[in-house]
This record gives structure tokens, sequence and C-alpha cells, in this order.
């Protein structure tokens, strides 16, 4: 097969996850005011002091203006087509057994099984369609371990006093124009309380489906990990094949007090558009974790191989003495795909540690950004970082971009920082071949050990998906 | 404090005092569209311009007379280089050596040029320098009223350096002072370069900016050694431009102090294949200096290298950027590009920001750029003291240690020995390496 060919056969690749389900659904009409807002926080029925957050985060939003410092080029979003709310009409499933067995059947193909007996072993799953949460799944187990998981509506209903004391402490409503729309908007998302001491007893995982046209999907994430605590959990992402540019807009918050350790895995996989670059999910995610206590551990492990845009930069705040940040990122962008991302470590207490490992592959007509900052402030002595960022470009048509932002203001501390970028090499290329191993599979083993390092980071389950992910994009792909 | 657009409009007044019989003027225009720089300016995200807008500087142009003596000190013993010192931004004749070159038409100032020079000059004025993107170049180019052009001829290897020493002479009042270069090497040609910022006594009214384009036509080899050892209390903006064609070879070797704001622009283009590039550098700051340096390579076309490699030395209340940016543009296959930045950050009070970057649009490349901030090795140190150097004198080598690698690579040995010495007087108010120096 010539080198064209193996190109385009990579480019033209499929996307498994681009079916639409049809539900009837509840969809507010499209654009955004107060009366939205008012309308989405009565749906779920919150109390007053919810709605003036939203409002007072709307108000905020109003005044700011669309970021355009990144280095990409899209198309404006248009704010006032997009609907805030849309959810399936067989709305407030007491149980398994009242949802919607096309929604059933959905997360099932997506290899989601929510029934009792298809459930995933050792993992417990919460299901967000369009709007709103659908299940969750062991929630009787993790009860019994004083473990809160359940979505971020239902925890403003029952749980106000740990919503009130977390909810935009690590994100402020007014942190950017994304996370502003928000914490306007957000409809649901989960949330998650790891009591004192208490080491969760299984994996956590929320999948995000998007189904509805013309919808928005805000969701919110809030983790809390109290003292001496830990819990490990995964997020996955799907949408359906479309042309029109869905707008994803994200907030994640994770607070880790004393001792505390939280492990946040993402493989995202939204719809990335077709081979011309046509329709797709804009992913604009804030994602920040707080390492507020001693010795808390924070670490973001991502997998990006979806979107047509992605912009996220998973960040931790290390204010805990002795605290340590983790970063690890494989981002694989194809075709006209544009992904922006990395992440922020600041460094606030003593002796904090963060390592950021960050693996780019570009192909196709599309361009990967890696952008980091690691400031070390002036009290933060015996401060250390390792950065490392590779890029991978298969393809000429493709951009590999590196913009660390290295702040130090502490002269008892360490920082390395070290890229690279290259092709894959004619010369690995030739010992597998020589070796008996076809162009194809040794390009597959080569940019998988280029990932390994992440790789093993993430839980299990996501390991061997994400190895598939990006086995599957990179079929017949020969640099 | 002056207001930005006060300054600018000032600076626009200027514009009638460049040379008639300069083309283009595009820069007045790039000018007059440019905003001065500000805190969210990513280019100058780190170094606030205020210094420059404390004092008004633009009211006056600098003078131009220098104590003799103390000039004379602080030249380099070149013996055989051609030397052309201006003052302020103005020639010195009696300072100067450089009848022959001046006479073979290599070295002709602009208000001396024949037609043939002036079309040279109007030919390559600006064009390795893009006015609209480097606004303080702009406004150099302006109300450009005299420079200096350096002609290096087609296939002829230039025997002896052109040693070019800026010198700065206190001013009573604030005031301004502009300079500027153009280097065209013609197809093989030869040369060597020394630029030598200096000053004689204090610095505090003063304004320095700065340009100097080099043209390396294809096949021209240059050789540039660029010292920046002035006196602290200098506003100092410097851009420094070279344009690459096809099989050139360039190389830098530069060492350069803090002042309270300088700001170096480095920029490098490939506009033909096959040209490598090499910049070694170190920059040291102390006190409350302030020093800013921007390095830009725009690799355009395929099969060129470059090599860039800068330390950093930043101590007291000190601040200190630099950002390396490589620029691999589409189709510039075969490009193999390494930048790093090694820095020593020895104070509490000090900061430094680094931000090497990468843009890549081709797949046949080889990059990398790495940065690193630490302090002096512990192990290091204790080496030392098990073999009875006390900790202060141990520091005091490890600090020089880091530094001269960089110094040692600089091809000259009167350049060598003026580094030294003011290396010497650099560290002999920093607290830590007092024991060493204080003698």
């Amino acid at each position: 097969m010539s080198k064209g060919n193996e190109i385009d056969d990579l480019i033209s690749r499929e996307y498994e996850a681009g079916f639409v389900t049809q539900v009837e659904s509840d969809t507010l009409p499209p654009g955004l005011n107060e009366d939205v807002i008012r309308i989405i926080s009565g749906k779920k029925n919150e109390p007053e002091w919810m709605l003036e957050w939203r409002l007072q985060a709307y108000r905020q939003w109003q005044q700011m203006e669309i970021p355009q410092w990144a280095h990409m080029k899209h198309p404006e979003v248009d704010f006032n087509s997009i609907s805030y709310y849309s959810s399936p009409k067989k709305n407030g499933p007491k149980s398994l057994d009242e949802v919607d067995p096309e929604i059933l059947a959905t997360f099932e193909k997506l290899g989601i099984p929510l029934h009792e007996r298809g459930k995933l072993a050792g993992v417990a799953v919460d299901a967000v369609f369009d709007s709103v949460s659908i299940a969750t799944t062991y929630k009787e187990e993790l009860a019994k371990a004083g473990v809160i998981f359940c979505p971020i509506s239902e925890a403003i209903q029952n749980h106000p006093e740990l919503i009130q004391k977390y909810l935009g402490s690590v994100v402020p409503q007014k942190d950017n124009f994304y996370a502003a729309l928000n914490s306007a908007v957000f409809s649901d998302g989960s949330f998650v309380y790891i009591p004192k001491n208490t080491r969760c007893p299984m994996e956590l995982s929320t999948y995000f489906r998007i189904n509805e046209l013309n919808t928005g999907q805000f969701e919110r994430t809030l983790i809390v990990a109290d003292e001496g605590s830990y819990v490990s959990y995964l997020e996955g992402c799907t949408a359906p094949m479309r042309d029109e540019n869905q707008l994803h807009a994200a907030v994640v918050e994770l607070v880790a007090l004393g001792d505390a350790q939280i492990k946040y895995s993402t493989v995202q996989n939204w719809y990335p558009g077709d081979a011309e670059g046509k329709g797709g999910i804009y992913n604009f995610v804030t994602k920040r974790g707080l390492c507020a206590g001693a010795n808390s551990k924070i670490s973001w492990t991502q997998v990006e191989t979806g979107s047509a845009i992605t912009w996220k930069y998973p960040s931790v705040v290390l204010r805990g003495d002795n605290s340590v940040g983790e970063f690890y990122s494989v981002a694989l962008t194809n075709n006209f795909q544009k992904a922006d991302t990395g992440t922020k470590m600041i460094h606030l207490g003593k002796n904090t540690r963060s390592t950021i490992v960050s693996k780019g592959i570009s192909a196709g007509r599309s361009e990967n950004v890696y952008r980091g900052l690691v400031r070390i402030s002036p009290r933060a002595d015996g401060a250390r970082n390792y950065t490392q960022c590779d890029s991978l470009l298969i393809g000429d048509k493709c951009g590999a971009h590196t913009f660390p932002y290295i702040e130090n203001r502490n002269s008892d501390s360490i920082l390395e920082h070290e890229a690279t970028t290259s092709k894959v090499s004619d010369d690995q290329l030739f010992l597998c071949r020589q070796r008996g191993i076809d162009e194809e599979k040794a390009v597959s083993m080569i940019v998988n050990g280029f990932c390994k390092e992440v790789f093993k980071e993430l839980p299990m389950e996501f390991a061997v998906e994400a190895g598939k992910l990006l086995e599957v994009s990179l079929e017949g792909a020969v640099g | 404090m002056i207001s930005p657009n006060d300054w600018k409009q000032q600076a626009l007044n200027q514009q009638h005092t460049r040379l008639p019989w300069l083309h283009n003027a595009a820069s007045q225009s790039a000018f007059a569209a440019a905003e001065l720089p500000t805190r969210k300016t990513e280019r100058w995200k780190y170094s606030p311009i205020t210094a420059l807008l404390q004092q008004d500087y633009l009211a006056r142009s600098a003078s131009a007379t220098a104590d003799e003596t103390c000039a004379r000190a602080r030249l380099a013993d070149l013996s055989n280089a051609s030397r052309i010192v201006l003052v302020n931004g103005v020639l010195n004749r009696a300072l100067s050596d450089f009848s022959d070159l001046e006479n073979q038409g290599v070295i002709t100032l602009f208000s001396m040029s024949n037609p043939e020079q002036r079309e040279l000059v109007n030919q390559h004025l600006g064009t390795a320098c893009n006015h609209s993107q480097h606004l303080f170049a702009a406004f150099n180019d302006s109300m450009l009223n005299e420079g200096l052009l350096i002609h290096a001829p087609a296939m002829q290897k230039l025997a002896q350096p052109v040693y070019l020493v800026y010198l700065g002479a206190p001013q009573a009042e604030p005031a301004l002072a502009q300079s500027r270069v153009l280097l065209v090497a013609e197809p093989g040609a030869e040369l060597q370069l020394v630029e030598h910022f200096d000053s004689c006594g204090s610095q505090a009214n003063l304004f320095h900016n700065h340009v100097t384009e080099i043209v390396l036509q294809p096949n021209a080899r240059l050789r540039h050694i660029r010292v920046q050892v002035e006196d602290e209390a200098l506003v100092h903006i410097n851009g420094l431009h070279i344009q690459q064609a096809r099989d050139t070879h360039y190389e830098q070797h530069g060492i350069a102090f803090g002042s309270q704001l300088k700001r170096n622009d480095v920029n490098v283009t490939f506009t033909g294949e096959n040209a490598h590039c090499e910049i070694n550098g170190v920059f040291l700051s102390k006190h409350r200096q302030h020093i800013d340096n921007h390095l830009n390579l725009e690799h355009a076309k395929p099969h060129c290298t470059s090599n860039t490699s800068f330390k950093g030395f930043v101590t007291d209340e000190s601040r200190a950027v630099f950002n390396g940016r490589i620029h691999i543009h589409k189709d510039a296959q075969k490009t193999e590009a390494h930048l790093n930045n090694k820095n020593l950050l020895l104070s509490k009070k000090a900061e430094l920001n680094t931000k090497p970057e990468l843009e890549i649009y081709a797949d046949d490349v080889k990059c990398s750029h790495g940065a690193s901030i630490g302090q002096l090795d512990e192990k290091s140190l204790f080496y030392f003291q098990s073999r009875g150097i006390d900790k202060a004198s141990a520091e005091a080598m490890l600090c020089l240690g880091f530094v001269n690698e960089k110094v040692e690579q600089i091809p000259s040995p009167a350049i060598q020995q003026l580094v030294a010495d003011r290396l010497a007087a650099f560290f002999n108010d920093v607290d830590k390496l007092k024991s060493l120096w204080g003698m």
C-alpha cells in the first residue's frame, strides 16, 4: 500500500458512537436569558440560593468577552441558537426499570450496561443523557461505605451544606467565559463525597452522552475527598454524528483535603466531525483540582481522541504542603480536529511536587497544541516540577505546537522542561519490518509505545479502551 | 510618568527627521498603527515598559561627547580589528579606526553614502526586520537619520573583524540615543562582527534603542559576538534581525547584563535551503535589574538547522525572561532545530519566567526544546567543601563555572578577557560571590 493510501485510510476511519437515539425529549427553545435560567432551576426544584448563584454567574458572564487567545480559528458560537436544557420525556425514574428502554439500549451499545446483571464489575456508573442524569449504579454499596455518589441536582437537594461549601470554591463563577456560562446554566453532572479516612470501595464513573440536536451540554462535576480518603474517578463521553457543531462546556472541580488522594481519568471521545471538518463537538472545559490539605494528591489522566475543538487544561492548585499534582495526557487529532490542551500547576505550598507528561499525536490536517503553565510562588520552598511533552506527526499537513509557560519566583525549587517533536522514524519502522512485523502493525506498536507512559496511569478498564481507540485511529497510518 | 499616548505622539512628531533619500517608509505607518505594549501584550507579558515612560526620554537626542580616557579604557584589545565607536549613537572619529574598510567602501555611514550604496540600503533596509511586528524597530526606522552600512563584497573573506562599540555617555537630562546597523554579506562573503555595548558613567538618563539587520546572501558566513555590559541604570531595547539565504552560516556568541529595562529581540528567518544558525548566549541579572530575551527562529525553508543554547543567572531582586520560539513552516521538511535554556535562580526575591515554544507545521523534522531552573548542586558544593574549600568560595566558583561555559566559547581571546573583567566587576557586589572577587 502506498503511503498516501494509508494516510487516507486513517483519515477515513469511522466514528463508532455516532448514532442517534430516538426518544421523545423535553427541550427548551434555543436562547439564553434570566428566564431560561429560572426555568432550568425550577425544573430541578432548586432552592433559592442556588438560583441566585446561577443568576450571579449569568450577570458576570454577560460582562465577559469570548476568549480569542487560543491557537485556533472557529466560527463564532451563537449562544442564542443553543438550547440550554434537554431531557428525555420520561423523566425522573425511580429505578432502572422505569428508565426508557431506548436509553438503556443506547448506553448498552456504547458499552456501558446499566442493568443489574450486566453492570461493569467494580465500577459505579452515573449515566448522563443530554441534560439529565439517567441512572446511577451501585448506590447502595457506596452508601454503606458512606460515599455519596449522585447526580449534582440530587446533591443540591440532599446535601446543600456540602454544595454551598464547595461549589465554585475551585473554579469561581467568573473564572472564565465558559465557566461562567456553565455556572449559570449547568443542568446535571455528578457529585462525589468521600468521608474521612475512607477508601472508596470501587471506581466511580460518569458517562456523558449528547443526543439531542442543537443542544449544549453543560455538566458540572464536584468531587470532595475528605481527610485521608481515596477515590478513583473515570469519565467517558460520546455524541452522535451531526453536521452542526455542538457545544460542550463543562466544569469539573476537585477538592482534596489533608492526606486525601483523587485520581481522575478521562477518555474523551466526543464526535470529532467528518473528514471535511464538518460538525463535531466544541469541547470547552474547565477542570481544576485543589490540593487544599497537606500531603494531598490529585492526578489527572486524559486520553483525548474526540471533539472538533478541544480546549481544556486540567489543573492543580497545590496549596497544601507536600501536596502532589500529576498530569498525564495523550491527545490524538485527525482530519480537521484541533486540540489545545495542557495543564497548570500552581505551586503555593512548601515541598510541593508536580509531574507533567503530555503526548500529542497529530494526523491529517489537524492541529495539536500543548499549552501549560508551571508557577512557583515565593513561599513554595522545595517545589519540584518535571515536564515532558512529546509530539508525533503523521502526515505533512498537520501541526504540533508546544507553549509551556514557566514562572519561577522561588530560589529553592527545581524545574525541568523537555519537549521533542518528530515523526515515526524510518529507522524504527525498518527495525520492526526487518523482524517480520508489517508496517501497519509496526506503526501501531510505535505509537502505543510512545503513549505507554500515560496509559500505564489509566485504570485497567480504561487502559484497554484507550489502547483500542488509538489502534482504530491509526489503522493504516504510516508516517 | 508619561502616558503611552503622549509618548507615541512625541515619537510620531519626530518622523520628519528621517533621511529623505530612504524609500520604504512602511515603518512610519507600522509605528503609527501600533499600540505600546501593555501587560496583556503576549510578547511583553513579563516586561512592563514603565521604566521607559517614567522619564521624558524623547524630549531630546543624547549628546555625543564622551570622556576619552574612560572610553579608551572600555575598549577591548582587538588590535587587528576595524573599530567603529558610536557615542550615544553618533560616530566618534577620534576613538574609531576603520579608514581601511571605509576607503574600500565596506563600512559607510548612511549620511556619507554614494548613490550605489544608497540603492543597496534602500534595497535591504527593513527586509530582515518585520516592522509591523517589532514596534521599537519601527520607531527606530520611522525617524532614521543616520545608520551604518556594512557591505561585505562577494567571495571575499574579511581578514580583520569589524568591531562596533556602542558607548553610552552620562546625560544631564533624559535623552534618546538611537542606532542602526545594516549588514549585507554578498554571496560567498565571510566576516566576523563584534558588537560591544558599554557605557562610561551612569546611564540613568538614557534610553538606547538599537536595531541591527543582517542579510546573508547565498553561501555567506558570519561569526557574530555580542557583548552587552552597560551600566545598570540604562533603558535599552535591542533588535537583531537576521535573514539567511541558501547555504549560509551564522554563528552568534553573546553575553548580556541586565539593566533597569533591557529587551533583546533576536529574530532569524531562513529564506533558502541548507542554512545553519547557531546561537549561544548567557544573560545575568542582579539588584533590581530586568532582562528580557526574546528569540524567534523562522524555519521557512527545508533542510535548515538551528541550534540555540542560552544560560541564565538571576539573583537578588532581579527579574529575567527567556522566550525562545521555533516556528517550522509548512513544507520546511528535514529541519533540525534544538533549543535549550538552563537557569540558575539564586535568590528568594528573584524571578525567572521562561517559555520555550515549538510551532510545527511539517512532519519530517527533528525538534526539541528544554528548559530548567535550579540552584547550585548540593553534591558539587559538598565535593568542594570536602576538599577544604569554604562554602562561599565553592558557591562563587560554581557560579562562575556555570557562566564560563558560554564565555569560553567566545571565539576571541581579547573579548574573553574583556568579558572576564566585566564578570568580576558584576559578581563583586553579589553577596554570595564577594568572597572570590572581593579581594
